[in-house]
């Protein structure tokens, strides 16, 4: 017992039992154990009691047996506790590193996004800006209430500035929303370029359609009563004046033009 | 994308939500708070009633048992259960910021609890709505004898039976575990509650005097014992005299307070005797020679262990640290969700 920093935790087990005069069989008797598994921790076999935490617990319970103070031998049991239990102060104890700190993830989205976003604009209006480079458009933003609006936006396209010309924003089709009938059916091109557009006019309307690859289908004013079909390759961007007064057939299914109209004009891309 | 940011702004938690103290695991932090689940709350007379919540946790638990009128120390929790649903929610949602660095966004943390397993649906549900309306994105139950095995590190995947007796403040939980699944479990309302509860009425009983819970608690800690032993302690109270109606002081000893616990106690032994008698033979055997492990505040209970050994004749052995195996376990869960998906449980 006087040799405690040298002795092993089974040596002092066992010596501490000597003294006492407890035999290995009543020790095993007294802790509920098997011979075998109280021999091995005199051995300081604890392999063989299983997990670390039986391991610890026998011996914390044979120590309590003999008298001795159980956590100075746990310590001394390889060398330190296995289960680190520490309990970390309540303040959060590890501030973020800078380089992780979500501020700078988020600064870097935001800077991407302020740049990537005028990079687009200026990227999608050059690429539509072939079509129609002469658009007027900040002249021909107020809208007219009921408009000879048949002629309005040829009078728009073709450069005549008409000062209250209704003329649409630079918005693209796609501002307005794709049909949801056409998107729902999925974006996959038939091959044989079966899409067909047939349009009723019930009142004259300026009309352009264009195809996949931007050529031009139809451009032109519809008189009143008459009617058009238009093949090409999908998605179209349509544009068709006086929308009201017209009916729209996409594939043998009417497409509703409400939801497109800005004032009296609909513009929307058709897809698949 | 807007999930992906939610979870980078916010760290995931387990929670060992108890009775008695809760204690928040976060991911590879470790316990970051451990305090006890107690609110109190001010009811303003003059903006009409509105309550509103002063403090929380360690600083509302000096407040029980001493607020005047307008205000109120309320511990939300009951039998291991919600017994007061928006004080929970308060509580947890205090909890969960305390936990984030200071950050301008709402912290929507992945959250495991832990539920006693013997909780109703009802209860479990309480307790998943109440982690949502405090902030959680996502909510994932564990119970809570799966929790303490994990935590006290007891080899919960092999095919081995291994046995937990966690005893909390509001229920103790008897669970048998094999191959990553509960075998058996078993939940009695007794627990930490419970035994100063019987001090209280012991000590009204026997000395006609009135003590409070925490005087109780404070018996309990400092000399409560479960199993006879070789020294007796005894130890100044104050309380209130039934009779003369003033404070008094007077001593009680440890023997009185082993008699005062008989009661919970034997509902204690009784739901291990009853967990043994309905384990399978073989799992039964493993149990047999390693023994059972006890997690949970009422783990320290001087001579629990000695109590559950002489009258199940079963090695019975502490774990390392009782008060956090539960959180620890979850937190390992936590760590390991992917892996370790058995053993979460399903509403």
């Amino acid at each position: 017992m006087s040799e405690n920093g040298l002795a092993s935790v089974g040596q002092i087990l066992r010596e501490a039992r000597e003294a006492q005069g407890i035999t290995l069989d009543n020790a095993a008797v007294r802790l509920r154990l098997m011979h075998r598994q109280v021999e091995a921790m005199e051995r300081d076999d604890f392999e063989s009691l299983g997990q670390s935490v039986f391991a610890r617990g026998f011996v914390r319970n044979y120590a309590r047996l003999l008298g001795l103070a159980p956590e100075s031998l746990l310590t001394r049991m390889d060398g330190a506790p296995t289960e680190p239990a520490a309990v970390a102060p309540t303040e959060p104890a590890l501030p973020r590193s800078w380089l992780t700190s979500p501020w700078l993830i988020l600064s870097l989205l935001g800077l991407l996004l302020a740049v990537a976003v005028p990079v687009a604009l200026y990227a999608w209006l050059n690429s539509d800006g072939g079509e129609r480079p002469d658009e007027p458009v900040p002249a021909a933003m107020q809208p007219r209430p009921a408009p000879p609006a048949a002629s309005a936006p040829v009078a728009a396209r073709t450069g005549v500035v008409a000062p209250a010309a209704l003329v649409p924003p630079a918005t693209p089709a796609a501002a307005d929303g794709t049909p949801p009938e056409a998107t729902a059916s999925g974006t996959t091109e038939p091959a044989a370029n079966g899409s067909v557009l047939h349009l009723d006019f019930g009142d004259e309307s300026w009309t352009e359609i264009k195809d996949a690859s931007g050529r031009m289908l139809m451009r032109q004013l519809n008189p009143a009563g008459s009617s058009a079909d238009v093949h090409g390759q999908p998605p179209f961007d349509v544009v068709i004046g006086n929308a009201a007064q017209v009916q729209v057939t996409y594939n043998g299914r009417p497409i509703d033009l409400k939801p497109f109209i800005d004032v009296t004009v609909a513009r929307f891309t058709l897809e698949e | 994308m807007f999930k992906f940011l939610t979870s980078y702004f916010s760290t995931d938690l387990a929670i060992d939500l108890g009775t008695a103290n809760t204690l928040i695991y976060v991911r590879d932090r470790g316990i970051v708070l451990d305090e006890p689940s107690v609110v109190s709350i001010r009811t303003d007379a003059a903006a009409g009633g509105k309550r509103t919540v002063q403090a929380v946790g360690a600083e509302a638990k000096l407040m029980l048992g001493r607020t005047p009128g307008n205000l109120q120390a309320i511990r939300p929790m009951k039998d291991g259960v919600i017994a007061d649903f928006t004080v929970t929610e308060q509580m947890l949602k205090y909890f969960i910021k305390k936990v984030h660095d200071t950050r301008m966004l709402r912290p929507s943390p992945r959250i495991i609890i832990c539920v006693p397993c013997g909780s109703t649906q009802v209860e479990r549900r309480a307790i998943r709505e109440s982690a949502i309306g405090a902030g959680a994105r996502q909510v994932y139950l564990i119970e809570e004898p799966m929790a303490a095995a994990i935590g006290a590190g007891l080899p919960v995947a092999e095919a081995t039976g291994s046995m937990v007796v966690d005893i909390g403040g509001g229920t103790t939980e008897v669970g048998v575990i094999s191959l990553g699944g509960v075998v058996y479990a078993n939940s009695v309302r007794v627990g930490g509650d419970r035994m100063d509860e019987a001090i209280i009425n012991y000590i009204r009983r026997n000395y006609g005097m009135l003590i409070g819970e925490a005087t109780a608690e404070q018996i309990k800690k400092k000399m409560g014992s479960a199993f006879p032993g070789a020294e007796v302690l005894e130890m100044e109270v104050k309380g209130r005299s039934l009779a003369e109606g003033v404070p008094r002081s007077f001593n009680v000893s440890s023997n009185e307070i082993l008699e005062a616990l008989t009661e919970p106690l034997n509902a204690i032994v009784s739901a291990v005797k009853q967990a043994l008698e309905q384990t399978p033979p073989e799992l039964g055997a493993d149990i047999a020679e390693k023994g059972m492990v006890l997690t949970g505040g009422g783990a320290l209970l001087r001579d629990l262990d000695r109590l559950l050994m002489e009258e199940t004749g079963l090695p019975v052995i502490v774990a390392d640290d009782p008060l956090t195996c539960v959180v620890r376990g979850s937190g390992r869960a936590l760590e390991e969700m992917d892996k370790l998906a058995s053993v979460f449980t399903n509403e």
